[in-house]
């Protein structure tokens, strides 16, 4: 019974081996296309421009991350946050709110990029004229900064 | 039918030698004969010895099957650990410049003094250009 069970570990292990020495390559050209994506947003000057730089942030935020899971959560975050900001600047905060739930549900520890989803939450919220929901978030993102600074103070 | 008027002629000596040979051969042979019993008792221990053999390597090779996929199960669990840390990997930085430039936009924002919103990106963008690198540093 123990004799299939070790053939399962070594097939598993075997893949897993495989996939740990093909990563570096692949996180290598993901980070390559965020890198793409957020040029593009960079760039972006018109409402179609910068539309089209939101989904291209959109596709890569959809795309299965390649590398390290905490650096690319925290770069998914990122492309959520960015992607919110540049509907928010088109004018349609509700989408830009919608991006910010996703980008926070990737990862709900605290960390800076949590802080700055929060802060576009009360962007958005602002946009919408709920400024108490704006204040509190805002008020969260203080209690997650405060924590993350302490931490810093704590190990420099 | 035999002939009673035939008679055999006398052995040489050589056949004589050669008979007295073999007839004192057959005397002694009941000397190298085993009795019935030390038959059985030899032939008991032979068995014994037999089986204890057969037994010993019957074990060693139930021994062989029950244990070689405990070193392979381990080295398994082993090179599964160390996929799952490569993939794990190591945390992103913290960005404690992100954090200072934060913590200066929140503040103003929530006591209404005028909001840097440029240094929060500048930052952001700094700390996006760290996240990226240490995706593409070799591991």
């Amino acid at each position: 019974m123990t004799a299939p069970l070790a053939r399962v570990c070594l097939v598993l292990a075997l893949a897993s081996t495989l996939l740990a020495c093909a990563s570096p390559e692949k996180a290598r050209s993901y980070a390559r296309e965020v890198r793409k994506a957020h040029a593009k947003a960079d760039r972006a000057k018109t409402a179609d421009q910068r539309l089209a730089a939101a989904q291209q942030l959109g596709v890569m935020f959809d795309r299965p991350p390649q590398g390290p899971r905490s650096t690319t959560s925290a770069l998914r975050q990122d492309l959520a946050d960015r992607a919110a900001r540049l509907h928010l600047d088109l004018g349609e905060p509700e989408r830009a709110l919608e991006w910010v739930e996703k980008g926070r549900e990737v990862d709900p520890s605290p960390s800076v990029l949590q802080a700055n989803l929060l802060i576009t939450e009360a962007d958005s919220l602002i946009a919408l004229g709920e400024r108490d929901r704006a204040r509190q978030a805002l008020l969260h993102a203080v209690e997650i900064n405060q924590a993350l600074l302490n931490v810093e103070l704590e190990n420099p | 039918m035999i002939d009673d008027d035939v008679v055999e002629p006398a052995p040489t000596d050589a056949e004589r030698e050669e008979l007295e040979r073999a007839g004192s051969l057959l005397s002694s042979a009941a000397h190298f004969e085993l009795s019935p019993a030390a038959f059985a008792r030899g032939r008991a221990e032979l068995d014994q010895l037999l089986l204890r053999k057969e037994s010993k390597h019957q074990e060693r090779r139930f021994r062989f099957r029950v244990l070689w996929p405990l070193p392979a199960a381990l080295a398994a669990a082993l090179l599964v650990g160390l996929a799952v840390r490569s993939k794990a990997g190591p945390p992103p930085p913290l960005g404690p410049e992100l954090a200072t430039a934060q913590n200066h936009f929140l503040t103003a924002e929530l006591t209404g003094a005028p909001v840097a919103r440029k240094d929060l990106d500048r930052a952001t963008r700094r700390y996006r250009k760290d996240l990226l690198a240490s995706l593409e540093a070799p591991r």
